[in-house]
């Protein structure tokens, strides 16, 4: 039996591990940052040592990611809440890129608001790559419901977007 | 399946701009990632290999063993399930009945050896060696007799 090709591994790395991160991160809103660090890295293992290698490695990782987040969220959610700064928080989930219009923090504070769901939906596709067929498969709909509510979410996120802002502005000038 | 697209524009124009942000890297140990990965592509190679490969050379090392090592204590079986050691023993005593020489038994694979020396007697015979030690000549009915007993079983 064999195992996933390191190049391919790496590339996986490469290419997945922000919108991995992301997309644990949108589970895991309120808790620290390395949590979701740590459920991507668990994840790569995980598939690493996966023999023999998904067919569809990049939905495989999207599928354990999910997995983890949930199961990683209930548990902590129970033992303590993190209390970190919101907007240091916010921030660490996009990394700042010059000469862009949208702050990462103000994208993340639109995202927050969003349903999981429609979120989940968001991020899996827009940032994932992920299919809406293979976003079917992750979430338990049809394609048709995760087209409909990536739709949604992304109306919403416009709908929200100036007053994540209004409150960003308010947090840095407090 | 043909991916459905956002219909409005206005909502792609959105979806362009939220696009061009770029998560931030998850601050993973990368290196243990990649020496899992090599670590898990060696076991998954080499859990089933190794045993094979040891029974294949266990099973040629037998069999070369088999082939190459000494027979079974007794000599190959006579033609009509006689022993051969007894028939090797008739043979050379038939042959030397009165020269008072002993032969040590011949061992394991000396069927073969015996062979070699009965050959190595009827060569020495057919170069006039028999003057030295004539009395290693058999009796010609018994040595006739001995001889063909002995083609019999070597076909």
């Amino acid at each position: 039996m064999s195992t996933i090709g390191i190049e391919q591994l790496a590339d996986l790395v490469r290419t997945q591990g922000g919108p991995l991160r992301l997309y644990a991160l949108q589970f895991l809103s309120g808790l620290e940052t390395s949590t979701a660090d740590d459920v991507v890295q668990e994840a790569f293992i995980k598939l690493a040592r996966q023999s023999p290698p998904p067919a569809e490695a990049k939905a495989w990782l999207y599928q354990v990611v999910r997995r983890a987040a949930l199961s990683m969220r209930r548990g902590t959610v129970r033992r303590r809440k993190h209390e970190a700064d919101a907007a240091a928080e916010r921030e660490a989930w996009f990394q700042p890129v010059d000469g862009v219009r949208l702050e990462g923090a103000e994208a993340t504070a639109a995202l927050e608001q969003l349903d999981e769901t429609l979120r989940e939906t968001v991020v899996a596709h827009l940032w994932g790559g992920l299919t809406f067929e293979e976003i079917a498969t992750l979430t338990g709909t049809s394609s048709s419901t995760a087209h409909r509510r990536y739709e949604q979410g992304l109306r919403e996120l416009r709908e929200h977007w100036n007053e994540p802002c209004r409150n960003l502005n308010q947090i840095r000038r407090n | 399946m043909s991916e459905p697209e956002p219909n409005p524009p206005e909502l792609k124009a959105f979806e362009a701009m939220l696009g061009s942000l770029v998560p931030a890297a998850p601050a993973m140990n990368r290196d243990r990632v990649m020496y899992e990965a090599g670590r898990a592509s060696i076991d998954a190679g080499g859990r089933r290999a190794w045993p094979v490969a040891t029974l294949c050379v266990g099973l040629v090392a037998l069999v070369v063993g088999r082939l190459s090592g000494p027979g079974p204590a007794g000599s190959p079986a006579g033609p009509n399930g006689t022993d051969g050691r007894s028939i090797a023993k008739d043979v050379r005593s038939a042959a030397e009945p009165d020269s008072g020489v002993t032969h040590p038994e011949p061992a394991g694979d000396s069927w073969l050896r015996l062979r070699g020396s009965m050959d190595g007697d009827l060569a020495a015979d057919r170069t006039g060696h028999e003057a030295r030690a004539p009395s290693r000549r058999p009796p010609a009915a018994t040595w006739l007799e001995q001889r063909r007993l002995l083609l019999e079983y070597v076909n």
